[in-house]
């Protein structure tokens, strides 16, 4: 009888433990079956963790619109921001588990892995005639005559700045390297931060590492060219001068002690609570003119500008600007008909483009100018100046414009640059390293 | 039940779902992480059999890896140094405590290990913060302005600055494993000491300590293996910057898997940092042996 005992017992072990992965199975089972006029469940995968306030919050706000129009829709959704969510969206391609619908970005080192692993449904383009896209918008998500995703942002880099300050110290937006210097000057006698920075994700201090570049040699095309190995980055005048001067601003304080590891939140505080006199991000946080929980006094003295050029060959109205961030929906999932029905409806004018102008959120990838209104903040008819008067603009960011171990090692060689942990002629040296690695990487 | 247990078959049947268990997640991952390090797998495109080349790239020209390494052991030296002598006096103190103070303690100094290392790392960030963080706010007050830094960003303080965290973090579970072998520590053996007229000094070096060799051992081996294991406050406060001034061999894994896209070099990684659990191991085993025991 014990001995009976004791095999049901092994036996009961060895079920408990498959007995779990029965039910696991017969979920996907459920899923798979599921039609379209059942209760459905889009896994949506989302870089905008704050749904309260900024793109979070339309994105979230048009979800609850649909799902109140599609009562059998519910929506499950995983955020993350920027730098976990390029991991973890590298773990799904690997494991085949991408959701079924997805923030893409159209820059090459991001959704490069995405194509290759054919994890992206197609969309047909004639959907998308009368959804006032910019021209060119879509061209980052076209491959061999296929469109692959639908860009919600046009981005660009920009400086905001608070009049309110630089009025009590009687001073001028900067327009040129000095006044920038003597701006920063004036604010620090004065206990403010002259620039909050956010250098803990890297990516911001990469792009700052741009705009500098291009404010000092004033061409677009230099930094391109030492990516792809038509020119070095060692011994390049322009890239010297332009990590010495920023590396001679950092030394004077221009940007809060400790900028480097600074978070996005953090240096975006500095700003907000007025510690900080400007700001250098995209244009994506135009959101701060309409959002509640900021001071109104800050709210109403919110500006942006172009960030000033650093010499005489550099140009204010240079811009880096590209369009990034967009949905895609996964080539593999079982409400793939269902994922672009509801992008369809998010895209559509009326609601991203509308809902993002109307509400100050962001700067949409489709035309908005018939949403232009006074009602505008200022900080919203700043924007709109500066895109407009640009002289030139960038497309892809450099460090995006290659693989993604070259996009890793520019950041951080970015970041030892802007914070003068290492000198210009090191910094360029590792440039050319990582370049030289992604150039083979991409020939094999 | 007692024939059951004698029952050979029963018991291999017994141990069998554990036994398949460990291989599928520990022998089998081990074995594919070997089998992936000799290949060019990025998730995506078709593997090809690479050889040595990720071991002799890791090994040759991986400066990365190497300052991984080293700061691994800059973090072991760290909590074997820093942490655990205080740790010990720490026990030795909450123990004569007594009473309610005893509890009140224990329950204080084991906070920081229960809390979770994202609040933990986060905690710190602030404080480190040199705009308005604590630390410099406190360096100011008591006028040593000239000590403020920017800890988390300067090569030279950044890993500091890690190694402290980490030892504030662990010592709560360092202090408890010390305390309960005090707690081990007959009664008798220390009045008897005390009668003799052993001075607190002695008492500690030549009664307590001596008892607690084995509980050193163990938290040794547990510091060596938490270094090697450096990976959630890492990547929460640094993420290896300034540079890689920071950066930890776990981390450096994760980001050569799920940022570069190198899986098969991280496998290599991986397979590296195995051996050196394994070297890492022994030589800690054959340090702390007792005499005869090696």
């Amino acid at each position: 009888m014990k001995k009976i005992l004791a095999y049901l017992l092994v036996i009961s072990i060895v079920f408990a433990m498959t007995g779990c992965a029965g039910e696991t199975a017969s979920n996907d089972n459920d899923s798979q079956y599921a039609k379209t006029d059942e209760k459905i469940t889009i896994r949506f995968f989302s870089n905008l963790p704050d749904r309260s306030t900024g793109q979070g919050k339309l994105e979230q706000m048009i979800m609850d619109n649909y799902c109140k129009e599609n009562p059998n829709v519910t929506f499950e959704v995983e955020t993350l921001d920027d730098v976990s969510f390029s991991q973890k969206l590298k773990a799904y391609i690997a494991s085949n588990n991408l959701p079924d619908m997805l923030y893409v970005n159209s820059l090459p080192a991001e959704i490069t892995p995405l194509l290759n692993s054919n994890a992206l449904a197609d969309l047909s383009e004639e959907d998308y005639e009368n959804y006032d896209f910019i021209q060119g918008a879509l061209d980052g998500y076209k491959f061999d005559g296929k469109l692959y995703g639908l860009p919600r942002n046009t981005d660009f880099m920009v400086l905001y700045y608070n009049q309110a300050l630089f009025d009590q110290y009687d001073l001028d937006f900067p327009t040129n390297l000095e006044e920038l210097k003597h701006c920063s000057e004036v604010f620090l006698k004065n206990g403010i931060i002259p620039c909050s920075l956010s250098g803990q994700e890297q990516w911001p201090l990469a792009l700052y590492f741009q705009e500098v570049i291009l404010k000092t040699s004033g061409n677009q095309q230099e930094i391109y060219d030492a990516v792809d190995r038509k020119i070095q980055f060692s011994g390049n005048d322009n890239f010297i001068k332009a990590i010495e001067l920023m590396q001679e601003l950092t030394k004077s304080n221009f940007a809060q002690e400790g900028f480097a590891a600074s978070e996005y939140g953090a240096a975006m505080n500095l700003f907000t609570q007025g510690k900080a006199a400007m700001y250098y991000m995209g244009e994506w946080d135009m959101g701060m003119a309409t959002d509640e929980t900021l001071p109104e006094e800050f709210r109403e003295n919110v500006r942006a500008g172009y960030l000033p050029a650093f010499t005489e060959n550099g140009k204010n109205t240079d811009l880096v600007a590209w369009y990034g961030g967009g949905y895609g929906v996964s080539a593999n999932s079982k409400l793939k008909d269902e994922c672009i029905k509801f992008l369809n409806y998010l895209m559509k004018p009326e609601n991203w483009a509308k809902l993002s102008w109307e509400n100050g959120l962001n700067f949409p990838a489709q035309d908005a100018t018939k949403y232009v209104s006074d009602n505008d903040s200022q900080l919203q008819k700043d924007l709109v100046e500066i895109l407009a008067n640009a002289s030139s603009t960038s497309g892809v960011d450099f460090y995006d414009s290659s693989t993604s171990e070259f996009m890793t090692a520019c950041m951080s060689i970015c970041q030892n640059a802007v914070s003068g942990n290492a000198s210009a002629e090191e910094c360029l040296a590792e440039l050319d390293k990582a370049a030289d690695t992604a150039k083979s990487d991409m020939e094999k | 039940m007692s024939k059951v247990l004698s029952n050979k078959k029963m018991i291999a049947l017994l141990v069998l779902p554990g036994i398949i268990i460990f291989c599928l997640v520990i022998l089998v991952p081990i074995f594919m992480s070997v089998f992936y390090s000799v290949t060019d797998y990025n998730g995506i495109d078709a593997m090809k059999f690479v050889g040595l080349t990720n071991y002799k790239k890791l090994i040759m020209d991986d400066k990365i890896m190497w300052l991984s390494i080293r700061n691994v052991f800059i973090l072991s030296a760290g909590l074997i140094i820093i942490q655990h002598p205080l740790s010990i006096v720490c026990a030795i103190y909450v123990d004569k405590a007594g009473g309610v103070w005893e509890k009140i303690f224990r329950v204080l100094i084991f906070i920081p290990s229960m809390t979770s290392v994202v609040v933990t790392a986060k905690l710190w960030m602030n404080m480190l913060d040199p705009t308005f963080g604590l630390v410099n706010k406190i360096l100011k007050a008591v006028g040593l302005t000239s000590w403020c830094q920017a800890w988390m960003t300067e090569t030279t303080t950044a890993l500091i600055a890690i190694v402290l965290i980490e030892i504030w973090v662990g010592f709560g579970w360092s202090m408890l494993i010390y305390y309960a072998g005090v707690k081990g520590i007959p009664a008798d053996q220390i009045d008897a000491a005390r009668i003799d007229g052993a001075a607190d000094g002695h008492l500690i070096t030549k009664i307590i300590l001596p008892q607690l060799k084995p509980i050193i051992r163990i938290n040794i081996t547990l510091a060596i293996v938490n270094a090697l294991k450096m990976m959630e406050t890492v990547y929460l406060t640094t993420n290896g910057a300034p540079g890689n001034a920071t950066q930890f061999v776990a981390n450096y894994l994760y980001v050569k898997a799920f940022s570069d896209q190198k899986y098969g070099y991280a496998n290599a990684i991986s397979v590296v940092f195995i051996v050196i659990c394994l070297i890492a191991n022994f030589i800690t085993k054959q340090i702390t042996a007792e005499r005869g025991e090696k």
